[in-house]
């Protein structure tokens, strides 16, 4: 029985591991956080493992477990200081990257983005990084698809008008140190 | 919301293959070896004290290099000098002739890894900085006081000796002759955070640097643009002023803000922060590279 739990476990392990780093990558500043979030979201799943859905539901059922873990996080409820993971320095190089430009003010776009609620941003992700439908977010947030799209239209609305006020202020080189700044907007 | 893609850290398609990786497949391990038994209930709202042991538990079983230390511990040699040294920041130990400090926590307080080295008799301070990718785990700099040798005997260093930083196990590192005497400041490359600027002033265009493979200097401005746009970069600019005899510069903070243009001329190209080149202009073509005192040698990197 404990087998069979076991196999279980690492097939959805395996399946969904890649999508839940990625989740938590997006949204942790440090590979640190990146992996605490991903390591508990993981115990959770194997303490639960007889209530874990089948199929691609598992991989939304571990999207909401990772939301709250997250959220936990943020509210500095979980921070523990035990940090030589290995998984921290599996995660290291991820934060390493250059952000992709492809010519869009990305700091403009993160400005707008960062002006959002919470509920906004976690809805406005799932569609964009995860790339769920309606139907999904309502899985992994727990609601009717229907409050799904109605959210989702209001937190558009919201950021492309926060996108906007961005785009007005135009100031996005960052100050400090010796360098000419002028060059990071003609760049 | 397509601009939001420009935000996402990695995307999934980037991260395929990790789930064999080493990293992956510890924690899967920790996970289901673990005295929590698959099924247990979870206290809800989630109040997992059990699971906070888990991930801690996780945390120990998988380092299987590093002993998870609680509290400061002490090894002497029966002489009433310590061999070792270890705390949750660094641990130092004496290996034949020469210490081995390794970097378990490369963002802790500075005061941690200074603790570690006095515990030993080592009057060594140590500083991680952050710097470029090619640069992580190399001594940046390093400033002594009353030693012997000229520093000969300190240096930076993976441990386990020549794992690849960025995988499992594998750790900063500092070693100091057994002789060390005096006092020292060495300043070890630490991965930046993103944003964080370098604080190594190296050229970019060294292996595994943003401008890996190409020259920028005695260009244009303007074509050395064009290949930082080409790779995806950014670039700032630093005007210099190079002293009269052609062997090096000096920066004017109030000079910065002109305008730079495109047939002005890099000298080097240096590393900013990720993402971003710094390129060393002066408006005219000099006879001599202020950076080099004259051609930049072929090694320079």
């Amino acid at each position: 029985m404990d087998d069979d739990r076991k196999t279980r476990f690492e097939a959805v392990y395996r399946q969904t591991y890649e999508r839940i780093l990625g989740y938590a990558v997006r949204r942790c500043e440090s590979p640190e956080d990146a992996a605490d979030v991903v390591a508990e979201t993981f115990a959770i799943a194997w303490r639960r493992v007889d209530t874990l859905p089948r199929g691609d539901e598992a991989r939304l059922w571990l999207y909401g477990v990772a939301r709250n873990v997250l959220a936990n996080h943020r509210r500095g409820l979980d921070r523990h200081r035990a940090r030589n993971a290995p998984l921290d320095t599996d995660l290291a190089d991820l934060y390493l990257r250059p952000p992709e430009d492809g010519g869009h003010d990305v700091s403009a776009i993160a400005a707008a983005f960062r002006e959002l609620s919470d509920d906004d941003r976690e809805l406005l992700t799932l569609v964009a990084w995860e790339g769920l439908d309606h139907g999904q977010v309502a899985k992994v947030l727990d609601c009717s698809r229907n409050a799904v799209r109605i959210r989702l239209h209001r937190a558009r609305k919201r950021f492309a008008k926060a996108l906007d006020g961005a785009g007005s202020t135009g100031s996005t080189g960052s100050t400090g140190g010796t360098a000419n700044r002028f060059a990071v907007e003609s760049v | 919301m397509n601009e939001l893609n420009h935000l996402a850290r990695v995307s999934d398609r980037e991260l395929a293959g990790r789930a064999s990786g080493a990293g992956a497949r510890a924690l899967l391990e920790a996970i289901v070896t673990d005295e929590i038994t698959a099924g247990d209930p979870v206290p809800r709202p989630r109040a997992p004290r059990r699971t906070r042991r888990l991930v801690v538990g996780f945390v120990a079983t998988a380092a299987l290099v590093a002993a998870a230390v609680v509290g400061p511990s002490l090894l002497t040699n029966g002489e009433g000098t310590a061999t070792s040294y270890a705390n949750s920041a660094i641990d130092v130990e004496l290996r034949g002739d020469t210490w081995v400090a390794r970097v378990k926590d490369p963002y802790a307080d500075h005061a941690l890894y200074a603790e570690a080295f006095k515990a030993v008799g080592l009057d060594v301070g140590l500083n991680l900085v952050p710097v470029s990718p090619p640069r992580v785990g190399q001594v940046v700099r390093m400033a002594f006081e009353g030693t012997v040798g000229n520093g000969k005997g300190v240096g930076g260093t993976t441990e386990p000796e020549g794992c690849t930083l960025g995988q499992v196990g594998c750790s900063l590192a500092v070693t100091v002759d057994r002789g060390f005497i005096g006092k020292g400041v060495i300043s070890l490359g630490r991965a930046a955070k993103p944003g964080e600027k370098y604080q190594d002033a190296g050229p970019a265009s060294r292996k595994g640097g943003m401008l890996a493979g190409y020259r920028a200097d005695e260009r244009t401005v303007g074509e050395v643009l064009a290949e930082v746009r080409r790779r995806g970069l950014k670039a700032v600019f630093q005007i210099i002023d190079p002293s009269p005899d052609g062997h090096g510069y000096g920066v004017d903070p109030k000079r910065q803000s002109a305008h730079v243009g495109d047939d002005w001329i890099v000298w080097e190209a240096e590393s900013e922060e990720a993402g971003v080149v710094r390129l060393l202009v002066t408006k005219e073509r000099l006879p001599k590279n202020p950076v080099y005192g004259g051609h930049k040698p072929d090694d320079a990197d």
